[in-house]
């Protein structure tokens, strides 16, 4: 028999030999075997990001709906908002609860980011640090996830505006010039993409707060540029935005009862077991303006749909699998069948049959392993693509 | 000493070889010294190449016995032919059949890769190295067949035939496709490299120019005609 080494030398030259077969075959080998693994693993890293963010909040109180709309808004900030709802409700909560209870305010972005409108304890509750700065403590200022800071202050910009809600309609709100005071660590979890601000500033933001700016602006309204004091200023009608500063922050005022003013759902961390299941009791009763969700179950079930899909993908990957995997076999067969005269001499010299056989199953494994370099490649290429799986899961 | 009995072999009817379906061989005994030659000749498809692979072990004679110093080849198990021909018969094809995925040196060397019998180190590879010098081939050594000359790839064979020491040197059509200078040079060298080494040489040839050079010849049609 053939020793090991003669039998991968051989092998490795004919491989290189036929460089462009042999490459075919081990990538055809390796998307065969690499696709449904690499394609697994993502979704099992998805899947188990999406339960553990939905373990991570015991409950949710919103609006009656789809209970999973107001668990991955909720959980992940993801547009649209939730039927919005008073904060009476969360003051209600708040004072009737032992435990911590944060109201969420959603359905704005800055920059293309989820504009997130909370209470500082919301960050106590998810037990997140700063990596920068500190917290948002006035109108107007912001605190960055840690994805969000490295998109948007890549250029050191101290600010951001927040997008237009429609920017075609003139008379809509003006978007709102956000203060960057602060940049979180790192959750690796949908919050490192958001930009978090105090409730009152996602008022300000929809338009039920404003102040009265005592901006320069020209003297006839019918001007849109003029001179003040000789130099150029604009008409209010060219303001892209509006900034809350230190000298405007105290015209600042919001119109109507606060108790009514909107929140999209408030997250739920109650003091103990019996309390939780007290709550759900409570929401119950019929009457209930609300609803609670235990993101857990709601998240469960979506998995259990992802779950099923995932099963149909098998059985994709596995009829193509058998397919390629024929050809594979055909184009080896056919290869062999082409080198029959050089395997013939190697018979004729007086090597034996198993010979022969040990050098094409030598040819084999190296076509194997380099597959299985390529998977192993694949693989831990694909793990940082994890929380764009669990976006695309997510983001139906 | 090589010697053969009365020999007989057929093909069988559903060979894979089409042509020799169903051709049967029979030849008279013969005797070749220690470092002799004889010439095979005779017509395309007379069973020249055939009588070969019968003396090299490649093939069992249906009948009679080809015996090589004490060892009778009809007798040996598969694995025992095998090992005879990898160690002591040297085998230069008609076609050369150098695998094409080597360099010259690693065709000349596929013997001591393929038996362990014989082993790949510094001894090998310079005996490698001097057959290709020898037959004015080595600064080829680390060229592919496909980018050799007929002639190259004909040495090559050569050297690859006579990596073993073989004591016994089986050659079919070894000349084929070269020029009448060419022949004789190749001749002279496969003798001379035989000779040193008391090697028994058996070259098929359909080339009579040859036969001068051969201590006995056998003429297929005239000796074997039934």
């Amino acid at each position: 028999m053939i020793q090991a080494r003669h039998a991968f030398a051989l092998a490795l030259r004919s491989l290189l030999f036929q460089r462009v077969r042999s490459g075919l075959v081990i990538v055809a080998i390796a998307l065969v075997a690499g696709l449904p693994l690499i394609v697994r693993s993502l979704v099992a890293s998805g899947t188990d990001a999406m339960m553990a963010r939905a373990r991570s909040t015991p409950l949710i109180v919103g609006s009656p709906g789809s209970e999973l709309d107001l668990v991955v808004a909720a959980l992940y900030h993801a547009n649209p908002a939730p039927r919005p709802f008073a904060i009476g409700e969360f003051t209600r909560l708040s004072t009737s609860t032992r435990g911590v209870a944060v109201p969420l305010h959603l359905g704005f972005t800055a920059q293309r980011h989820a504009l997130v409108g909370t209470t500082l304890d919301y960050f106590a509750a998810r037990t997140m640090r700063l990596a920068k700065g500190r917290l948002f403590g006035t109108l107007g200022e912001c605190v960055l996830g840690a994805n969000a800071a490295r998109e948007l202050t890549s250029d050191g910009n101290d600010h951001l505006v927040t997008d237009a809600t429609d920017p075609y309609n003139l008379a809509g709100m003006i978007p709102l010039k956000l203060r960057i005071v602060g940049v979180l660590a790192s959750t690796s979890t949908a919050d490192d993409d958001a930009i978090f601000v105090d409730v009152k500033t996602a008022w300000t933001v929809a338009g039920i707060g404003h102040g009265h700016q005592a901006a320069e602006t020209v003297a006839d309204p019918n001007d849109l540029v003029g001179r003040v004091d000789g130099h150029v200023v604009t008409s209010e009608r060219l303001r892209h935005f509006e900034e809350i500063t230190p000298e405007s922050l105290a015209s600042f005022h919001f119109h109507g009862d606060p108790e009514t003013f909107p929140v999209h759902a408030i997250l739920l961390w109650p003091a103990n077991a019996k309390e939780a299941t007290l709550l759900q009791g409570a929401f119950q009763r019929s009457g209930e303006p609300l609803q609670i969700v235990k993101p857990s179950d709601a998240m469960a079930r979506l998995l259990r749909e992802i779950l099923r899909v995932q099963r149909f993908l098998d059985a994709v990957f596995l009829a193509v699998g058998c397919v390629t995997l024929a050809v594979v076999g055909l184009v080896i067969a056919l290869s062999i069948r082409l080198r029959r005269d050089e395997l013939v001499t190697m018979v004729r010299l007086g090597a034996s049959r198993r010979t022969v056989a040990g050098i094409i199953l030598a040819e084999l494994c190296l076509m194997l392993v380099l597959a299985g370099a390529i998977v192993a490649a694949g693989l831990a290429i694909s793990r940082p693509m994890q929380p764009v799986v669990e976006r695309l899961l997510v983001h139906r | 000493m090589l010697t053969t009995t009365d020999l007989r072999f057929r093909y069988p009817v559903r060979s894979a070889t089409r042509e020799r379906r169903g051709f049967e061989l029979c030849t008279r005994p013969l005797t070749v010294a220690a470092g002799g030659s004889l010439a095979l000749v005779g017509p395309s498809g007379c069973g020249k190449s055939t009588l070969l692979s019968l003396l090299s072990g490649e093939r069992r004679p249906d009948a009679g016995e080809v015996r090589f110093g004490d060892q009778v080849l009809s007798s040996m198990s598969d694995a025992e032919r095998r090992a005879f021909r990898m160690t002591t018969v040297g085998l230069v094809f008609q076609d050369f059949r150098l695998i094409e995925s080597l360099t010259l040196l690693d065709n000349i060397l596929l013997p001591c890769r393929l038996h362990p019998a014989l082993p790949l180190n510094r001894q090998a590879i310079e005996r490698a190295r001097s057959l290709a010098a020898q037959l004015g081939i080595d600064g080829l050594l680390a060229r592919r067949p496909d980018e050799l000359s007929h002639g190259e790839r004909q040495r090559g064979a050569v050297a690859r035939a006579l990596l073993a020491r073989p004591k016994l040197l089986l050659a079919d059509e070894p000349t084929g496709n070269l020029d009448p200078t060419g022949k004789q040079r190749l001749l002279s060298e496969l003798f001379q490299l035989a000779r040193e080494q008391q090697s028994i040489v058996v070259v098929a040839t359909h080339d009579h120019a040859l036969l001068p050079s051969f201590d006995a010849v056998i003429d297929f049609v005239r000796d074997f005609a039934s």
